[in-house]
């Protein structure tokens, strides 16, 4: 069964009355929530909002997880469920870093199509046989600095393993809603791992070359899953 | 054939090997605790490559298929135990890194935690003690070393020893010989630890696109968070400088 709390934040209860206090004297609609394009200066307001995406992501996964539907159909609302929550075109921007600017418009739309496959297939074979009993999500954190909203998660296991802390890193995407950008699991964080992985590849090759890899990476890992189901 | 020779009367040829290890030591050194100009400094990295892939190989026929029959034999939770037993009378190495870095909370925890889970936890095999309270502290010498500023150093992977941040590398004797249990059992421990996490590593072996680079990164990074004793609840405990785009 599907157990998500939610623990109870002092510091962002005192924080998010400071924001509204400093806005209601400035007369600014910032009640209403994050107030785009001005990330450090007001920060984001509505850390609730990123909590509730957390909150369906999570219980989401444990649902896929405990389903008995057959491996394609979890396959498919993972796939669902991860092009509706990640910023898959800015995530591909943050592992690529500087070098983004050296990949040309075609050649970006491509990373982000085989990066978001790539994801997928990683990430779905990763937590399928995850014996998950319950997730418990910390307050958020808000980094004024780039308008972000860290969340801890404990991942309590059947097994008597040590729980497994993943911290989602969440942005208001540029077509409004809040989505995640990075997955922190156990101080291991996606984005930069993801960009070592490119690194060596984009160096030696450039951007078609590591496209075409991962492409063929891609195709690979499709068809060890279309064995599996 | 005619023979320099220096003040002290040593021949060049005499001084040679004396100089060869010199220079060993220097670039191995530097290599312990270089301050890296890259987050992952991984200058031998050729070489790296080749262990790695030996390493693999190893893992592919030796230590997978003995996990996989220990996995057959022992149920998860036996695994647990073994794993539990190993992590406590590792109890030195934690004792002697907490000291290093006057971490005297956490050695006094530590201390606690070992009388408790040797006496009433059977050797170790289980864990009351976190039942009561006191929580896991992991310390060690490489730890103690980044305490006190070194720098993580050149990367390096070993044949069968695995990989190490080159800081880590250069006190591993010392750390392994402060946990005597697992570094006369060390093939048992392996091997519990792989059972344990079978599933886990074969499949980012199989889906990772280039898995050296994939436990390079997740290797390094586990070591930074130990050294700076991260709080996960903390905000600003991850490398924020990624973000920067």
């Amino acid at each position: 069964m599907s157990n998500i709390s939610t623990a109870p934040s002092h510091t962002t209860r005192r924080r998010v009355l400071a924001i509204a206090a400093f806005a209601l004297l400035l007369g600014l609609p910032v009640a209403a929530g994050w107030v785009p394009g001005l990330p450090g200066l007001l920060g984001p307001t509505n850390p609730a909002a990123a909590v509730e995406v957390v909150t369906e992501a999570a219980a989401e996964v444990q649902s896929i997880i405990q389903s008995p539907q057959p491996r394609s159909e979890k396959r498919a609302r993972m796939e669902t469920l991860l092009y509706k929550n990640v910023d898959m075109d800015y995530m591909s921007q943050l592992i690529m870093a500087r070098n983004w600017k050296k990949f040309s418009d075609g050649q970006q739309d491509q990373f982000i199509v085989e990066f978001g496959r790539h994801l997928v297939l990683t990430y779905f074979g990763n937590v399928v046989n995850a014996n998950i009993a319950s997730i418990v999500l910390e307050e958020p954190d808000v980094d004024d600095k780039y308008g972000h909203v860290s969340i801890l998660t404990r991942v309590m296991l059947t097994n008597d393993g040590p729980p497994v802390l993943i911290k989602y890193r969440l942005h208001e995407s540029a077509d409004g809603p809040w989505k995640i950008i990075d997955l922190i699991v156990e101080e291991v964080g996606m984005v930069s791992n993801f960009r070592s992985q490119f690194k060596q590849t984009f160096s030696n090759g450039g951007a078609d070359h590591l496209i075409r890899l991962l492409r063929e990476k891609n195709d690979v890992l499709e068809a060890r899953e279309a064995e599996r189901t | 054939m005619s023979t320099m020779r220096t003040r002290n009367g040593l021949s060049l040829q005499g001084r040679l090997p004396l100089l060869l290890l010199t220079l060993v030591l220097v670039v191995a050194l530097s290599g312990c605790t270089s301050t890296a100009p890259e987050d992952e400094y991984d200058p031998w990295e050729g070489f790296n490559r080749s262990m790695w892939g030996f390493n693999m190989f190893f893992d592919e026929w030796v230590v997978e298929p003995a996990a996989q029959g220990w996995d057959w034999m022992i149920p998860e939770g036996g695994q647990r135990s073994v794993e539990k037993f190993f992590h406590n009378w590792a109890f030195p190495r934690r004792l002697v890194g907490g000291l290093l870095q006057a971490e005297f909370l956490h050695v006094g925890e530590d201390l606690g935690r070992f009388l408790v889970n040797t006496t009433v936890g059977f050797l170790g095999f289980f864990d009351p003690a976190s039942d009561w309270g006191m929580e896991p502290n992991d310390e060690d010498v490489g730890q103690s070393l980044g305490a006190w500023g070194f720098g993580q150093g050149a990367y390096l992977v070993l044949p069968i020893f695995g990989q190490f941040a080159g800081r880590d590398a250069c006190v591993a004797p010392i750390d392994m010989v402060l946990a005597p249990v697992s570094f006369v059992l060390r093939p048992i421990e392996v091997v519990n630890w792989r059972a344990l996490n079978l599933e886990l590593i074969n499949e980012n072996k199989a889906t990772a696109f280039d898995f050296y680079a994939f436990v390079r990164n997740a290797h390094l990074k586990h070591r930074r968070a130990l050294v700076e004793d991260r709080d996960p609840d903390d905000d600003d405990d991850e490398d924020e400088d990624i973000y920067d785009i």
